[in-house]
């Protein structure tokens, strides 16, 4: 078997689908963190994004035999799966959550006072629930693009709309959470 | 380009110039330069994104999610070699007398018997 680029997706998940247990561990390796933390912030628990995850690779490993190069991207694929698996999951639970999850990155400003630092919790706090109280579309639009540094482009792809479509999503979404973010600075 | 042009492109593709379509790019930037306006809001956006990057972000560890979405990944694989290994016709077998043994029920059991404990009767009847 030809070597394979360990960071080529489209490679792995064609060797994957021709029987390669090497190449699906590396896809996993390489987006289940990513596809974990796309489900966490929009909203789902940490073991419902176990779960979401676990599925997604699930039916990747039975179905990568399927996919075809030059119709979508591997990772186009696996976010497909993901994002529709996750907007499923949250409309079982029924769940929406003010703000999901505590933990998480905070600013890293060892200079800051402590008034700058618990002002920057609260800043942060406050925008991760503006982020939670977007509609649907709106948060994943700006998940994908923030997070996952996704180009308006492959978000289209992903959600299944048009780049306008996906242009219009981030205009709103940004304005409100930048109507959030003046109203705290 | 207009400053309320400007700010749209904000919003659309962030403070990262480098995210713009090429053909609106160097005009962005000549803006910027040029404008204490829009580069004022240019500011304001790059500190937006930096909140918002940071607000979207989420700490894991991303070896446990590895490891937990491998471990699970070959429970299931285990799962279903084992169903594939249970020999097929005992599968039709069983599911046949099943739906015997509940169809025979419906008809002969009066009403107010007590079905569950004829239910179980009748299924375990079916397996023997």
């Amino acid at each position: 078997m030809a070597r394979i680029d360990p960071d080529d997706d489209d490679a792995l998940l064609k060797a994957a689908g021709e029987g390669s247990q090497t190449a699906f561990n590396r896809l996993v390796q390489r987006h289940a963190p990513r596809l974990h933390a796309v489900a966490q912030r929009y909203g789902c628990t940490s073991a419902d994004a176990d779960e979401i995850v676990q599925d997604v690779f699930w039916r990747v490993w039975k179905h990568s035999s399927k996919w075809q190069p030059g119709a979508a991207r591997a990772s186009t694929w696996l976010y497909r799966l993901a994002v529709n698996r996750t907007i499923d999951s949250r409309r079982a639970t029924g769940r929406r959550p003010e703000d999901p999850i505590e933990e998480g990155q905070d600013f890293q400003d060892h200079t800051a006072t402590v008034e700058q630092v618990l002002d920057d919790q609260q800043q942060l706090k406050a925008m991760r629930s503006a982020i939670s109280r977007l509609p649907d579309r709106q948060r994943l639009a700006i998940i994908l693009s923030t997070q996952q540094e996704k180009s308006n482009f492959e978000i289209a792809e992903i959600l299944g709309i048009s780049e306008g479509a996906v242009e219009q999503l981030l205009v709103r979404a940004r304005r409100t959470l930048r109507e959030s973010y003046r109203s705290l600075t | 380009m207009t400053l309320q042009e400007f700010d749209t492109g904000l919003l659309t593709w962030g403070s990262n110039l480098d995210r713009w379509p090429d053909d609106i790019r160097s005009t962005a930037r000549r803006l910027i330069a040029t404008d204490p306006e829009a580069h004022s809001l240019w500011q304001e956006a790059a500190r937006f994104d930096t909140m918002l990057g940071t607000a979207s972000s989420v700490e894991m560890s991303e070896s446990a999610v590895v490891a937990k979405v491998q471990a699970a990944l070959e429970t299931r694989r285990e799962g279903s070699a084992l169903w594939h290994l249970l020999p097929i016709r005992q599968l039709i077998g069983f599911g046949t007398l099943a739906g015997a043994s509940g169809a025979a029920a419906a008809i002969l059991v009066p009403a107010g018997a007590n079905t569950g404990a004829l239910l179980t009767l009748a299924l375990g009847g079916g397996l023997q």
